[in-house]
């Protein structure tokens, strides 16, 4: 826990300086996980404000300040999902979509400054989203927890509100849908560590 | 041995790896905190005004219901109209127009005159 228990209960209680202080000691992680799983950093925050909205309209239900962290987690699940869904709904043209001129001309223009390093990291960011956005968008949140975030079966537990056996089905498929996609990507150009996408 | 399966499950979390490295935590702006809450308070606003509307439906409901059972209860008042048979506000109606049938019934002779009108117009 990254705050007392305490803050919790006075947050739930309507206090309006604990819930600045449980926001601001979490909103640096929630960003990042956001971050990771809808990869539109111009969207981030406005996710984030709408995970801490639903958060303070729905703490008083909370059973207690032990569960606080799955719980953020799930609220941050299901902002990301409904997110994804909605973007799903209205597509848009992305660089992973656009050729290679088109890119090269897009790079120019949005990043003249920006160094090499930055570019790749930006490209891994496209090539990414691409693979996650041929698979469904709770396959996508799943696996973004438990590979990219490290969230344990545990507390994935938790924060889905299954049993063990259950998660790991759904892991397990949720992967295989992912590694499809991402053999399928392939065909295009190696990707990797060792690879540039 | 190492399985095709399993280069491509290396090469995917390598790339899941470098992905969580190429996206790090952003640190949030300084707008934050004051956006979120203008959007608490625009939600709150708008969860008031519907409170309010929906009070005010059901004082309206209510004041609706109250009326209707007041005016169930009142309309006793002028039931006299409505108590009278049909013989007795025959009886007690004066108009004038009856006197010209009662004329029809005949004279003090048991002679029948018929109505005014008629009589002038036997007399021209």
């Amino acid at each position: 826990m990254l705050i007392e228990f305490e803050i919790v209960e006075r947050a739930k209680a309507g206090d309006p300086v604990a819930f600045n202080e449980l926001v601001t000691a979490y909103r640096r992680r929630i960003l990042g996980t956001i971050a990771r799983m809808i990869s539109r950093p111009e969207d981030v925050e406005d996710v984030a404000q709408e995970v801490f909205l639903r958060l303070y309209y729905s703490l008083e239900q909370l059973r207690s300040p032990e569960v606080f962290e799955p719980w953020l987690y799930r609220l941050t699940v299901n902002a990301a999902l409904d997110y994804l869904r909605k973007r799903r709904r209205r597509p848009e043209s992305r660089m992973a979509d656009l050729s290679e001129q088109q890119m090269v001309t897009a790079d120019a223009v949005a990043g003249a400054k920006a160094n090499e390093e930055q570019k790749e990291k930006s490209r891994l960011r496209e090539f990414v989203d691409s693979i996650l956005s041929r698979i469904s968008p709770e396959d996508r949140t799943l696996l973004m927890l438990k590979e990219v975030e490290g969230l344990s079966l545990k507390e994935l537990e938790k924060v889905y509100d299954v049993n063990e056996n259950a998660l790991k089905v759904r892991l397990f498929r949720a992967r295989q849908r992912a590694l499809k996609a991402f053999d399928a990507s392939r065909e295009d150009g190696p990707v990797g560590k060792d690879a540039k996408p | 041995m190492m399985r095709p399966g399993d280069d491509l499950e290396r090469r995917f979390d390598e790339m899941l790896g470098s992905y969580r490295e190429a996206v790090p935590d952003p640190e949030p702006s300084a707008a934050f905190m004051p956006k979120l809450w203008q959007k608490i308070d625009a939600r709150q606003n708008y969860l008031l005004e519907w409170k309010r509307w929906t009070q005010g439906f059901l004082a309206g409901a209510v004041a609706a219901s109250l009326l209707f059972v007041v005016l169930q209860v009142l309309p006793k008042g002028s039931a006299d109209f409505y108590t009278a048979t049909y013989l007795e506000t025959l009886a007690e109606d004066q108009a004038p127009e009856r006197l010209v049938y009662h004329d029809v019934s005949g004279d003090e002779n048991g002679a029948r005159r018929g109505p005014v009108w008629l009589q002038d117009l036997r007399m021209r």
